[in-house]
């Protein structure tokens, strides 16, 4: 593991905290946004293994669609989580989508929760 | 000056179908190709042809003109596009090694939509497996709307093909390009998405609407397609999220461009608009 995906790792947990934090406190958008931080922190260190190094949330949904889900290394599904949740992020900062519910919110919560542990498996996989 | 440079860039860049597509139409400087035959003739498929198209266009190095729903290309006539032009015929053909391993293209996204299958199906079995949350599925309204007719400032015609609008211009000027136009590959994406949609949701669906940089027209190449997608009643967001889940990831790994969309109640897009509603929906494009 690098030393940036561990730090990578350590943010998308605090992250994931915080996610579940919201979820408790009924604080829905907050919720959703941290969930998604988390998946995009783990997309980030799956591809600091690889060797690359992706900035804005699009690169890294892109890059990591390609080099993890395209190539087999990862379900596809965690792809299309990974594109749920960023659009769950931008209707929850919006003034103008619909409301997102709690089951919304605890879907992508759960969700960043099984990235995480699959992302420390991959990791740990391609450390040895 | 700098405009030149980078359109000089754009033409001796990596990209060997850019390359081909501009030869194929300076070669014969004058004639005009529809996107159908530059898209044969180049050996490409439509999304790479209309995203590099859609390149060479900002760029100023080649011209759109739309006659109807037609769209047609030709070498633009400005002093950089002769002068690449004298360029490119000087050089070898582009290098035509292994193509990079295209993206298999997942069930159409209408079928995946309709039977979700779950995660462990979708990938393959060396893959690092997914858990089990999954939320309660609701099975996808099968019933297909005949049409959809959106409210917009600028309606758009429907169309299989990649059209725009008859009042589609391009000003150059001085070797850069603004376009007014909406971004043709972001139309062609969201119209994909558009027919998915139809499928999924029939009467519910109220319209769906191009918005966003692509809306605007001059969006870069890796822009993302950013959509509202107007149902009769926005209940559960996350249901909405997941019937629409594999028709945008499709889409998204098919021309490896984010596809996203926000779901808007009719109430809420056809009411008295607040907010940056009132700014998206002015400048939204219907598909």
């Amino acid at each position: 593991m690098t030393p940036r995906s561990a730090q990578l790792i350590d943010g998308a947990n605090q992250a994931l905290a915080s996610a579940q934090r919201g979820l408790e406190e009924q604080d829905l958008e907050s919720a959703a946004e941290r969930a998604c931080v988390t998946m995009l922190r783990l997309a980030k260190a799956c591809l600091d293994e690889d060797g690359i190094s992706a900035g804005p949330a699009q690169a890294v949904c892109s890059e990591y669609g390609q080099r993890f889900v395209q190539t087999g290394l990862m379900y596809s599904a965690y792809f299309r989580w990974l594109l749920d949740a960023t659009d769950l992020r931008k209707a929850a900062g919006s003034d103008f989508a619909a409301p997102i519910d709690y089951d919304a919110a605890a879907t992508v919560v759960e969700r960043a929760e099984i990235f995480r542990d699959a992302t420390v498996r991959f990791v740990s996989r391609s450390a040895r | 000056m700098i405009e030149n440079s980078a359109a000089v860039d754009l033409a001796l860049g990596r990209s060997s179908v850019r390359q081909r597509i501009l030869t194929l139409l300076i070669e014969d400087a004058g004639s005009r190709l529809h996107l159908r035959e530059i898209q044969r003739r180049a050996d490409t498929s439509p999304g790479t042809a209309s995203r590099e198209l859609a390149k060479l266009v900002a760029a100023g190095l080649i011209e759109r003109e739309a006659e109807g729903h037609q769209v047609y290309f030709k070498a633009s006539t400005s002093p950089v596009a002769t002068m690449l032009r004298s360029l490119l015929l000087a050089m070898p053909q582009a290098e035509s090694g292994p193509r990079p391993p295209r993206l298999a293209r997942a069930a159409t996204p209408a079928v995946a939509a309709a039977a979700p299958s779950p995660p462990a199906a979708e990938s393959s079995p060396a893959s690092i497996e997914p858990g089990a949350a999954q939320p309660a599925r609701r099975a996808p309204d099968a019933r297909v709307a005949e049409t959809v007719e959106p409210r917009s400032a600028r309606p758009l015609t429907a169309g299989a093909a990649v059209t725009a609008p008859a009042s589609a211009s391009i000003s150059t000027q001085g070797g850069t390009s603004v376009s007014t136009d909406p971004d043709l590959l972001g139309l062609q994406i969201a119209r994909s998405l558009a027919e998915s949609l139809r499928a999924i949701y029939g009467e519910r669906l109220q319209g769906v609407y191009l918005y966003g940089t692509r809306a605007a027209g001059a969006a870069p190449a890796d822009a993302d397609v950013e959509t509202i997608v107007v149902l009769d009643h926005v209940d559960h967001y996350g249901q909405e999220l997941e019937k629409t889940s594999h028709a945008c990831a499709s889409l998204s790994r098919d021309y490896r461009i984010l596809v996203g969309r926000v779901f808007v109640s009719a109430a809420a897009w056809n009411g008295d608009p607040t907010g940056s509603l009132r700014q998206i929906r002015s400048e939204a494009v219907a598909v």
